[in-house]
């Protein structure tokens, strides 16, 4: 496969007077792990919500797999898994009913792989939904994602709510193994140690402007810190930044 | 379809304890017929009451509830992306709920009123389910209120939980087409169309539910998950919509006043006894049971459009320089005598009006068995009389008014407040009889030969006679001229008699005329169109 899985231009969001989202452009390469970065409020969600075709940008386009998202939203999502921010499956409604109803919606559908993965993630199928845990809904609505063998895994902060094995789960054994197999991967996260070695590229947004949107090893190439020498007559050093600090010092400072 | 038909199935099965509250309504009409009161031989009866209010309440309870949640709700709890984030069309996801909500209100209506119809044929409550057609109107009724309500619910649901500035928009727009309904069917009914109006109700009513249907597929494609502009979407469409549709119905409604003169079916018409003015109303094709009116200028085609005029409350004056007609918002009367004739409303209000003065300055109105006297232009009450079943009136004078009721005749002069009876030993012969100016009587009167017509002094007793060409008279209509001509309008015939010589001056078959007045002009029926006839010469003009 060649090309971009999503290719981002101009895009503009506003909320009334407020701008949530201004001009951003961005492309994200296929088979790569791509993490979007930003505080509270920075315009991610607005973005994704753009980019899953749930919202219309009022400025810019977004293509996945190379057709508009707004207008091509219903065929697009026979690719793209989504794990939401907002655990917003029916609470009334059994894990096991919530996958028989997507079972018919989408022409690839493994329901061995949801049981499979429900079990690894130790998820009760038969409770309903709204009385999981906050863990135990994204875990679920993970294993339904996947269910379709995806092209495009959209994870709206997939971290939220869980406890450090399943953040640990979801990383290392999840996202690893899907970029293994080519698949391309669109995340949002407040968990930056865990993305640290997984993401290919990553980008940050900043009040609703991307400062940051490059390669992870360019960007920590770029940010080093110098350790200077304790003897006069001994000669300083750089070390690189964690991506922690390089996010801390893009958000609240001024890029470097 | 496929999709359509799965999120119906979820949200059924989301919506789940409908049915088991639906179960408890069901048995709680089971309950009512044993209530302690209930006789023994009430108790079908109480049990098809007891079934039907249960399951309107509950229905219109349900589709309220439903309405408001079924995207509302879930747009402001932010779960209506779990759609979305699927592969279905928006179009999907809308009927999808709405299948399902159509689907829940159908089922629990069922499942409550189920005692009512299935016991409804061995009672007699009220015709609600007596039969199966009646079943069918009461469950129609019911489920299509419902429905209606449901609509609403949405439509208002999204609007407050947007918590939108559009919502004020929403409060304009509402207000612009409540105002335009009412518009159109105030315009409507003040010209009697209260059949077009009806069917004009129902097309609204209908254009509404329509628009509200695409509307809510239109919010979900363009809103989509994102509350606000889901609220901007549906109502820039629904509004949209609406306002076409009302345009277009606008449209008609004013082409239906617009009707001219000339395409009047079956008009009827009143002509001033003096002078050129006629008024004349009447349906037209395609303008369902609209009566247009007109107050009409023989000589010169001259017409005034007139709203709300009913023939039977109308009074040209005897001099035709003023006409008067009585309305639901007043009494309105009209100058003929200038150049650009202007109707005035007045604040007099009452039942019909009756009689105008010879000069057009004073009317006569009755209302609830008591006549009252006005002044025209001051629009004061110049003095009232009780008077029961009234059946004529007439001014005799600018200041007494003459009425003749069923059992005696009574004049009311309005300058001295005095009321003096007329010999009442006359009354009962004087029945049936036509009041002249002078105070003499007119009566057309069978006989075994001949119809004839009567002229009798004022106390009854006879002038002379005078032979009609019709054997047998069955309708009758006489107006007097100011020179002793009258007009008598018979079944066939309209003849122009001179009274005071005794000798019909001219006849025409199967024409009617209404007035009295003989030449230049008269206003006539004839072969099913209306004609300006001149007496004189016979010549015959279409009016238009």
């Amino acid at each position: 496969m060649t090309g971009a899985a999503i290719e981002i231009s101009n895009l503009t969001v506003r909320y009334g007077s407020v701008t949530a989202v201004h001009d951003v452009t961005l492309t994200v390469p296929r088979g790569s792990v791509y993490a979007l970065l930003g505080r509270n409020g920075a315009g991610k969600s607005s973005l994704v919500r753009c980019l899953l075709g749930q919202r219309q940008p009022d400025g810019g386009s977004i293509r996945a797999f190379g057709e508009d998202v707004w207008t091509r939203r219903a065929s697009l999502m026979q690719r793209i898994g989504v794990v939401s921010e907002e655990a917003d499956a029916p609470p009334e409604m059994t894990v096991d009913q919530i996958a028989r109803f997507c079972s018919r919606l989408y022409a690839r559908w493994d329901q061995r792989e949801v049981d499979a993965r429900l079990d690894r993630f130790e998820v009760p199928p038969r409770t309903k939904f709204g009385a999981l845990s906050k863990g135990q809904k994204k875990q679920a609505l993970l294993a339904l994602a996947l269910a379709i063998s995806p092209d495009l895994l959209v994870l709206d902060d997939p971290t939220l709510g869980l406890d450090v094995v399943a953040r640990k789960s979801l990383f290392e054994e999840v996202i690893a193994e899907l970029a293994d197999r080519g698949i391309t991967v669109f995340l949002t996260t407040h968990d930056l140690a865990g993305i640290e070695t997984l993401a290919d590229r990553v980008a940050i947004m900043k009040n609703g402007v991307l400062v940051v949107e490059e390669e992870l090893d360019a960007l920590k190439a770029r940010f080093r810190r110098i350790r200077f020498a304790a003897q006069p007559d001994a000669v300083s050093e750089t070390y690189p930044l964690s991506l922690e600090d390089i996010f801390i010092s893009v958000t609240e400072g001024a890029q470097r | 379809m496929n999709n359509t038909l799965a999120i119906a199935q979820r949200e059924i099965t989301d919506r789940r304890f409908v049915f088991v509250a639906a179960g408890a309504f069901l048995l709680l009409a089971l309950v009512v017929p044993f209530v302690p009161g209930v006789r023994s031989g009430e108790r079908t009866a109480a049990l098809v009451v007891g079934s039907l209010a249960l399951a309107l309440n509950f229905t219109l309870g349900l589709a309220a509830i439903l309405g408001s949640s079924i995207v509302g709700r879930e747009l402001s709890d932010g779960r209506l992306s779990f759609y979305f984030s699927k592969p279905v069309a928006a179009t999907s996801i809308w009927w999808g709920k709405l299948t399902a909500a159509l689907v829940l209100i159908v089922a629990c209506f069922t499942i409550v009123a189920l005692p009512a119809f299935v016991v409804g044929s061995t009672t007699a409550v009220r015709r609600w389910v007596n039969t199966p057609e009646e079943m069918l109107t009461t469950a129609s009724m019911v489920i299509g209120g419902a429905i209606a309500l449901f609509l609403v619910a949405h439509v208002l649901g999204t609007f407050v939980r947007s918590r939108s500035v559009w919502f004020l928009f929403d409060f304009v727009a509402a207000s612009v087409c409540g105002v335009a309904v009412w518009m159109m069917g105030r315009i409507l009914l003040l010209g009697f169309a209260i059949e077009l109006a009806k069917a004009l109700a129902i097309v609204v009513a209908v254009l509404v539910a329509i628009a509200v249907i695409a509307a809510g597929a239109w919010q979900i494609a363009r809103g989509r998950t994102d509350r606000r502009r889901s609220h901007m979407e549906l109502s820039r469409f629904l509004w949209a919509a609406i306002g076409v549709g009302l345009l277009v119905i606008s449209g008609y409604v004013m082409w239906v006043v617009a009707v001219p003169v000339s395409q009047l079916t079956n008009p009827e018409f009143l002509q001033a006894s003096s002078g050129s003015w006629s008024m004349i109303t009447g349906e037209a094709r395609n303008r369902g049971d609209y009566r247009a009116s007109f107050l009409y200028n023989l000589n010169d085609r001259r017409s005034l459009r007139l709203t709300g005029v009913n023939p039977w409350n109308f009074q040209f004056s005897r001099h035709g320089t003023t006409s008067a007609w009585m309305t639901r918002t007043g009494l309105s009367f009209v100058r003929l005598d200038v150049p650009k004739p202007e109707p005035t409303l007045t604040r007099v209000t009452g039942g019909s009006i009756i009689a105008l003065s010879d000069d057009g300055s004073r009317a006569a109105v009755s209302g609830d068995d008591v006549v009252a006297v006005y002044d025209l232009r001051s629009q004061a009450s110049l003095g009232s009389i009780r008077v029961a079943q009234w059946r004529h009136a007439q001014f005799i004078s600018r200041d007494v008014l003459r009425v003749y009721s069923g059992a005696s005749i009574v004049e009311y002069d309005v300058r001295t407040k005095t009321l003096r009876n007329i010999d009442p030993s006359n009354a009962r012969r004087l029945a049936g009889t036509w009041p002249l100016r002078d105070g003499r009587l007119l009566a057309v009167e069978n006989r075994e030969t001949a119809s004839v017509l009567r002229l009798l002094k004022s106390d009854g007793s006879p002038i002379r006679e005078i032979v009609l060409p019709e054997p047998r008279v069955r309708w009758t209509r006489v107006t007097e001229s100011l020179n002793g001509i009258v007009s008598v309008v018979l079944t066939q015939h309209t003849v122009v008699v001179d009274i005071n010589r005794g000798v019909i001056l001219r006849q025409e078959p199967r024409m009617l005329c209404q007035a009295g007045s003989v030449g230049p002009n008269e206003l006539c029926l004839w072969q099913q169109r209306l004609v300006i006839w001149n007496p004189a010469t016979g010549e015959k003009r279409p009016v238009s």
